[in-house]
């Protein structure tokens, strides 16, 4: 049963586990936050101490502090719907990653689901650039959607290759057909354009011109207090939920010697994390029109032909 | 009240700083950024995200009026300091913070702000004849309570004039042209029938654009508070999209009251050496624009070290040199972009670090210095060009523009 923009349960959909989910991803959204502090102590030559790596919990208290503000004339309603969106989005997209065997949100077409609230960031920012009616918003708008013209097919055909091996859409089923080849080893340049795509719609690091300082900001530029906290939060709990996912699809799920399933899972998980918020150390940015011609003449061209290469070996 | 007050300083310890450059700012502001870097407190990029406005240097000209118009758009908690030559500069920023968790100022400080919009917002704008107006001084911000009509009645509305427009409102509209709305507007109670104007702002005009298309034209200004931006600089550019379609340029700083405190500030370095650090201030500003803060944060410990004569600099100088010449991510977005001379972008911070490699090595001083009339040549070469290409072609004019060209005194 494969029906876009439905979301068929095929079990019942646990309810302590969908009320735990945006505890979930806060919690490996501050994880990303916290090594993402470490990452700038290093480079600005601080040490890393313990008051460094509480950097986002007092960060997270003063953005409480900071009062709301506004800007004139804004268009309140989206702006604010922009914002959460950036966050909800992500929650939904934690839902049908698989953990343990089963997800929170059981689905025979999670991959589709996942990149479909992906999808929702393309509204959420530049809803948030828009509606805060100010220039540089409105230009950090126009540049995710370039962005997004640049990562997004890549992606989703990296997707589907990650669905072709296991001949199904559902992450579980994905993951378990990983058994003796990690999907990683099969398909090497699914796995980088995956990563580079996490980066690209989280606008994080390279990716981050959406947000960037050249343009004071950009779509973040006018938020402040609770409405910039809920943003922030969301575009580290997207890094996460990345993350989290790449495991069914690429890394063998909980698969590994010795410890338990979930702690293998965490485990994989946290070192993608750590490697998607240590892009932000290592590269400069990369500006949406000339991402876009590598994104079209490079990556698109090696995602078919990984697809292909995977297609003719799985069948 | 231990708790809460304990909450508060922890919630504070770390205040975000917007820092603003007035004339002879360099002194002040190499300070700020140092301590930013060392302690860990982040230089943001606009009032939004700022808990702390830190001037440097002295205001002159319209500029005052400017900054109390950006203290405005400081959410708060909020505090700031004043900063002039190379004193005092930590104790200052550290009384700052004191005042962030000072609930008692910080209340004082909700009242005042309250207080005076309730005032302004009784202000009779019926007699203003807004039609024959020029309207591209000025900044509308909404008071603390919305208006639901605020689109049509704009009692409720506080206007402050701005004599310099500003880059973080977004709302500046000089060289809009107001359009006739079809229909006059019953309620406007004042001279505004002829206009189309929700909330007082002039809608955006449509123009072709260069790929004949018509798309809506922003007036834009940038500067003169913008991060990693030349001292005092204004550009008002005319955007379509985010390309530049024209660009107007001012300095509102005394660049020669720069230049002479830049000699102050190098004055007890060898000549060599004061190149070098000029050159990796510069680089500083471009990587930032660049967006590659691993990279400016490691070209502001060698201009810091620099500055200080202190730890292994050659070292740390070869270490950054290499990782910045060897990133070929940001060869490829910086090649193309032109500037002026027969130097992209990507040629120019090459040269910067060359030279500045050469000049610590060997004590040699460079050869070829940054052209002085950068203001002039900046227009042209800013037309046709995206925002984030603008930026980077300010940023290689760093040395002419913010004064820091200064031949050392033993070449003069």
């Amino acid at each position: 049963m494969l029906t876009f923009g439905l979301l068929p349960v095929s079990d019942q959909v646990s309810v302590v586990g969908a009320l735990l989910l945006p505890v979930l991803l806060a919690g490996l959204a501050v994880v990303a936050a916290v090594a993402s502090t470490g990452f700038a102590a290093v480079a600005a030559g601080r040490r890393v101490t313990t008051i460094e790596l509480v950097g986002p919990l007092r960060e997270g208290l003063r953005l409480l502090l900071v009062r709301r503000r506004t800007t004139l004339h804004p268009d309140a309603l989206l702006w604010r719907i922009g914002g959460a969106t950036v966050f909800v989005s992500a929650v939904l997209a934690l839902a049908v990653v698989p953990i343990g065997d089963r997800a929170v949100v059981p689905s025979a077409v999670g991959i589709v689901w996942f990149n479909a609230v992906e999808a929702l960031l393309w509204a959420a920012l530049w809803l948030t650039g828009w509606g805060a009616n100010s220039a540089t918003g409105l230009v950090g708008g126009y540049r995710f959607l370039a962005l997004s013209l640049a990562y997004e097919l890549p992606f989703m055909l990296v997707l589907i290759t990650a669905g072709i091996r296991g001949a199904s859409l559902d992450p579980v089923v994905v993951a378990q057909s990983q058994t003796g080849l990690w999907s990683v080893v099969l398909m090497p340049v699914a796995f980088v354009v995956y990563l580079v795509s996490a980066v690209a719609f989280s606008f994080w690091g390279p990716f981050s011109q959406p947000a960037a300082g050249d343009a004071a900001g950009g779509v973040l530029a006018e938020l402040s207090g609770v409405d910039r906290l809920v943003v922030v939060l969301g575009r580290y709990g997207w890094l996460a939920a990345s993350a989290a996912m790449s495991v069914p699809l690429f890394l063998g799920g909980g698969s590994g010697p010795v410890l338990p399933d979930l702690a293998w899972q965490l485990f994989k998980t946290l070192v993608v994390l750590l490697a998607l918020v240590a892009a932000r150390w290592r590269w400069p940015l990369v500006r949406a029109e000339r991402f876009a011609e590598i994104a079209w003449l490079v990556l698109l061209p090696a995602v078919l032909l990984q697809a292909l290469v995977v297609a003719v070996i799985v069948l | 009240m231990g708790l809460t007050d304990g909450l508060r300083r922890f919630a504070t310890a770390r205040p975000h700083l917007l820092v603003v450059e007035g004339t002879a700012s360099v002194r002040p502001r190499l300070a700020v950024e140092r301590f930013a870097r060392e302690q860990g407190w982040p230089l943001v990029d606009g009032p939004a995200d700022a808990d702390i406005l830190v001037v440097a240097g002295r205001l002159e000209g319209p500029l005052p009026e400017y900054v109390d118009r950006l203290w405005e758009q400081l959410p708060g908690p909020r505090a700031r300091v004043h900063l002039r030559g190379d004193d005092g500069s930590t104790r200052a920023l550290l009384g700052a913070r004191r005042i962030l968790a000072d609930i008692g100022y910080q209340r004082a400080d909700i009242r005042r702000t309250t207080r005076r919009d309730a005032d302004m917002g009784g202000m009779d704008m019926g007699g203003m004849d807004m039609g024959g107006m020029d309207m591209s001084g000025m900044t509308m911000e909404p008071a603390d309570t919305p208006d639901p009509h605020a689109g049509r009645d704009m009692s409720g509305m506080t206007m402050e004039p701005a004599d310099t427009p500003d880059p973080h409102a977004g709302h500046d509209m000089s060289g809009m042209t107001m359009e006739p709305a079809d229909t006059p507007d019953p309620h406007a109670g004042h001279d505004m029938s002829g206009m189309d104007m929700p909330a007082g702002l002039a809608m955006a005009e449509r123009a072709p654009d260069r790929d004949g298309l018509k798309l809506d034209v922003l007036t834009v200004p940038w500067g003169p508070v913008l991060t990693w931006w030349p001292a005092g600089l204004v550009v008002t550019t005319v955007l379509q999209g985010d390309v530049v379609q024209e660009a107007r340029v001012e300095q509102l700083v005394d660049v020669d009251a720069n230049r002479a405190e830049w000699r102050e500030a190098l004055a007890d370095l060898e000549p060599a050496v004061a190149a070098a650090v000029v050159r990796l201030d510069a680089l500083v500003r471009l990587l930032a624009v660049a967006g590659w803060d691993g990279a400016r944060l490691q070209s502001q410990q060698v201009r810091d070290a620099l500055l200080s004569s202190t730890g292994d600099v050659a070292v740390q100088l070869h270490r950054l040199s290499r990782k910045v010449l060897r990133s070929r991510t940001l060869r490829q977005m910086t090649t193309g972009v032109r500037t002026t001379r027969e130097e992209d972008v990507a040629a120019r911070y090459r040269r910067w670090l060359d030279e500045a490699v050469v000049a610590v090595d060997s004590g040699n001083l460079p050869a070829t210095a940054d052209e002085p009339h950068a203001v002039h040549l900046l227009p042209a070469l800013l037309i046709g060009s995206d925002v984030a290409a603008a930026r980077l072609i300010v940023a290689t004019l760093e040395l002419a523009l913010s004064g820091a060209d200064v031949r050392p005194v033993a070449s003069v």
